[in-house]
C-alpha cells in the first residue's frame, strides 16, 4: 500500500519575495547594476552617462582655432584635435580646477579662464609638432554664441583665449 | 500583451552552435575593426577610468616609498634594457621595457601604446586572441584577456582631455561577455570546450543587455542635465545642428559644410515637428530595453536605431556611430541569428558546416580575384584585415569603392561556400547511407 504523503501548501510569497525572486534569474539585474556604475562612473572608460545633447538650450557655443588676426584655421588638419574636442578639453580641465579650489566654472574670472586657454593652445602645439604641422605666431581660441531670435538664427563671437 | 511584450526579461532565446559561432565570428570582426586606428599620444593629461586608478597608485607609491627604491628600480631596468638591447634585435623585448621605463620614470601607463612597434605587436596579440575566442575554446581565459586589453588603447583616447563615445558599448560588451563566462565556469560547469546551449544564451542575452543599456543610460542623463525638461526643450536640438555644422566647418575649412542646414532653420521654424521628430528618437532609447531576450522585438528596435543614427548622422553633418550601429546590427536585429536560421534550412550537418567553411575559406582566397592594382594597395598578408576594415565604408558610404573590393569576395565566397557545401553533401551521404542500413 503506498505511503500517503502530506505536503503542508508552501506559503505564497511576499512582493518583495516576488521582486528578489525576478531579479535573480532576471537578466534585468545586469541592466540595473549597469546603469547605476554608468551614472556613478560617468566618463571613466569604458563607463560613459552618454552625455552628448543631454541638454538643449536656446543657446548653443562652440570654439573654433584662429590666428593672430582672427583668421579660422582648420585645427583638425593642423593638430589632430577636432573643433568639438576644444570644448571638451576645456571642460575637462575646469571641471578638474572647480574641484581643487571649489569655484564653480560659471564663475571663473577672466584670468582663469584665459590661463585654461593657454593651457589648451599649448596642448594644441604639441599635437600640431607630433603631426609635424606649423602654427601660426600667435594663436587664440575663438568662442561664438548661436541662438534662434525672430525668425533668425544669430550668432555673436568674441575671444576666449589668446597667446 | 504587457507579458508578451516583457516574455524577454524572463525566459532565455535558443543559441544554435551556429549562430553562438556566427555571433562571435562578428564581433570579432567589430573588435578588429575599432582596433584599426593606432594611438598617437605620448601623454595621459587627464586620466581617466584604469588610468586614474593606476595614477592613484603611482602617487601613493612615489609619496609612501623611499625615492632610493624608485631610482633604483629604473637602474635595473636600463641594465636589462641595455643587455637586451645589444643582445636581441630591437622588437617586443624593448618595447615592453619601453613600458617600464615609462611607468617608473616617467609616471606613464600607456603611452608605450603610441609606439607604433609596440601597437603592431599589441594588435597581432589580441587578433590571436579574437581568433581563439571565434574558435569557441578556452573562453575563460580568451574573454577576460581581450577585455583588458580592449580597454587600454581607448583609455589613452580618452585621457587627453576630451571624450570619444564610440567604443564604450563595444568594450562593455567584451566586459560582460568576460564576467558572463567567468560566472559560467565558477557558478555552473568549468570548462575550456565550447560553450553550451545555456553559455551561448547568457553570452547574447548579457550583450543584448549591454546595448539597450547604453541607450537607456543615456536617456537617464538627458532628463537628468535637463531637469526633465529634455523632451520639452528638444527643438532646441536644431541649434545643435547649426553648431555641429560650424564645427565640421572648423576642422578642415571644408566648403561642403560652410552653410547653414536648411532643414535645421526648418526645425527651428516649425518648434513642435522638431520636438515630436527629436522626442521620438528618445522615447525609442527608452523603451528599447524591452528587446532584451526577445528576437521580433529586438530586431524591430535594432532597425529603427540604426535609422535613428542614419538620420542623426544625416541632419547633423557627419556625426556618425559607427561601432553602435555594428552592435545594434549583431545583438538586437540578430544578424548571426538570421544567417544561421537561413544555413540549418540545409539538409544534412556536414553541408552546413562545409558551407560555412567554404565561406571563410572564400575570404582569404577572393584575393586571387582581386585586380592587380587593389593586390598591390593591399598584398595579401593584410588581406584579411583590409577586409574587415571595409566596414568602414558603412561610415563613408563610398559605396563604389565598397563594391570594387567587395565584389570578387561575394563571389569567391559564394563559390566556396556551394563547393563546401557539395563536399558536406557527398561526404555525408554514405553516413546517411549507412545509418539507413542500419535502422
Amino acid at each position: 500500500m503506498p505511503a500517503t504523503v502530506t505536503t503542508s501548501p508552501s506559503p505564497e510569497p511576499s512582493l518583495l519575495g516576488k521582486i528578489w525572486g525576478f531579479l535573480k534569474i532576471s537578466p534585468i539585474t545586469t541592466l540595473l547594476i549597469y546603469c547605476v556604475l554608468s551614472v556613478m562612473f560617468k566618463e571613466n572608460f569604458p563607463f560613459s552617462n552618454f552625455p552628448m545633447y543631454s541638454n538643449p538650450s536656446p543657446e548653443r557655443m562652440y570654439y573654433a582655432l584662429a590666428d593672430g588676426d582672427g583668421k579660422i584655421l582648420p585645427v583638425a588638419t593642423l593638430t589632430g584635435i577636432t573643433s568639438p574636442k576644444i570644448g571638451k578639453i576645456y571642460r575637462k580641465i575646469a571641471d578638474e580646477q572647480s574641484r581643487k579650489i571649489k569655484v564653480s566654472p560659471s564663475k571663473f574670472t577672466p584670468e582663469q579662464v584665459q590661463a585654461i586657454g593657454l593651457q589648451i593652445l599649448k596642448q594644441l602645439r604639441h599635437e600640431a609638432e607630433n603631426k609635424k604641422q606649423t602654427l601660426p605666431a600667435k594663436l587664440q581660441i575663438i568662442k561664438t554664441y548661436i541662438s534662434y531670435k525672430d525668425g533668425q538664427i544669430v550668432e555673436t563671437s568674441n575671444t576666449f583665449a589668446t597667446e | 500583451m504587457i507579458r508578451r511584450l516583457f516574455s524577454g526579461w524572463f525566459q532565455l532565446p535558443t543559441v544554435s552552435p551556429l549562430e553562438g559561432f556566427l555571433s562571435r565570428l562578428l564581433f570579432a570582426c567589430i573588435l578588429i575593426y575599432t582596433l584599426r586606428l593606432g594611438v598617437q599620444f605620448d601623454s595621459e593629461p587627464h586620466p581617466v577610468g584604469l588610468l586614474k586608478i593606476l595614477h592613484g597608485i603611482g602617487d601613493f607609491l612615489a609619496d609612501n616609498f623611499p625615492k632610493a627604491y624608485l631610482v633604483g628600480l629604473p637602474k635595473i631596468l636600463h641594465g636589462i634594457e641595455d643587455f637586451l638591447a645589444d643582445n636581441f634585435p630591437k622588437g617586443f623585448l624593448v618595447g615592453f621595457l619601453k613600458f617600464l621605463h615609462c611607468v617608473v620614470e616617467q609616471g606613464k601607463w600607456l603611452t608605450w601604446l603610441s609606439d607604433e612597434g609596440n601597437y603592431a605587436v599589441f594588435r597581432w596579440v589580441f587578433f590571436a586572441l579574437a581568433t581563439l575566442y571565434v574558435s569557441g575554446y578556452a573562453l575563460p581565459v580568451v574573454l577576460p584577456a581581450m577585455a583588458v586589453m580592449h580597454i587600454l588603447p581607448f583609455t589613452l583616447f580618452n585621457s587627453q582631455g576630451y571624450t570619444y563615445h564610440g567604443a564604450q558599448m563595444v568594450s562593455l560588451v567584451l566586459i560582460i561577455q568576460a564576467l558572463t563566462v567567468l560566472y559560467y565556469t565558477f557558478f555552473e560547469k568549468f570548462s575550456f570546450c565550447l560553450p553550451v546551449a545555456k553559455l551561448r544564451s547568457w553570452l547574447l542575452v548579457q550583450s543584448m543587455v549591454i546595448v539597450t543599456g547604453a541607450y537607456f543610460v543615456s536617456v537617464i542623463a538627458k532628463m537628468d542635465n535637463s531637469g526633465g525638461m529634455w523632451l520639452w526643450n528638444s527643438n532646441n536640438i536644431a541649434l545643435d545642428m547649426v553648431k555641429t555644422q560650424r564645427q565640421s566647418y572648423n576642422n578642415k575649412l571644408e566648403e561642403k559644410y560652410a552653410g547653414t542646414p536648411p532643414e535645421a532653420k526648418w526645425m527651428l521654424d516649425n518648434p513642435w515637428t522638431a520636438r515630436a521628430v527629436f522626442s521620438s528618437g528618445v522615447i525609442l532609447e527608452a523603451i528599447c530595453i524591452i528587446g532584451i531576450g526577445h528576437r521580433t522585438l529586438a530586431f524591430l528596435i535594432g532597425i529603427s536605431l540604426i535609422a535613428m543614427h542614419r538620420s542623426i548622422d544625416r541632419l547633423m553633418g557627419g556625426v556618425a556611430f559607427p561601432y553602435n550601429e555594428f552592435m545594434d546590427f549583431a545583438f538586437l536585429i540578430g544578424a548571426p541569428f538570421l544567417a544561421a536560421w537561413c544555413i540549418e534550412r540545409i539538409p544534412r550537418k556536414a553541408s552546413q558546416i562545409g558551407l560555412v567553411a567554404g565561406l571563410i575559406i572564400g575570404v582569404p582566397l577572393s584575393f586571387f580575384a582581386q585586380p592587380e592594382r587593389l593586390q598591390t594597395l593591399r598584398p595579401f598578408a593584410i588581406y584579411p584585415l583590409e577586409i574587415i576594415n571595409s566596414l568602414g565604408f558603412w561610415s563613408s558610404q563610398e559605396w563604389g569603392k565598397f563594391f570594387e573590393l567587395m565584389n570578387p569576395v561575394f563571389l569567391v565566397c559564394c563559390g566556396c561556400a556551394v563547393i563546401g557545401a557539395g563536399i558536406g553533401w557527398l561526404t555525408s551521404k554514405g553516413q546517411d547511407q549507412g545509418e539507413h542500413s542500419m535502422g
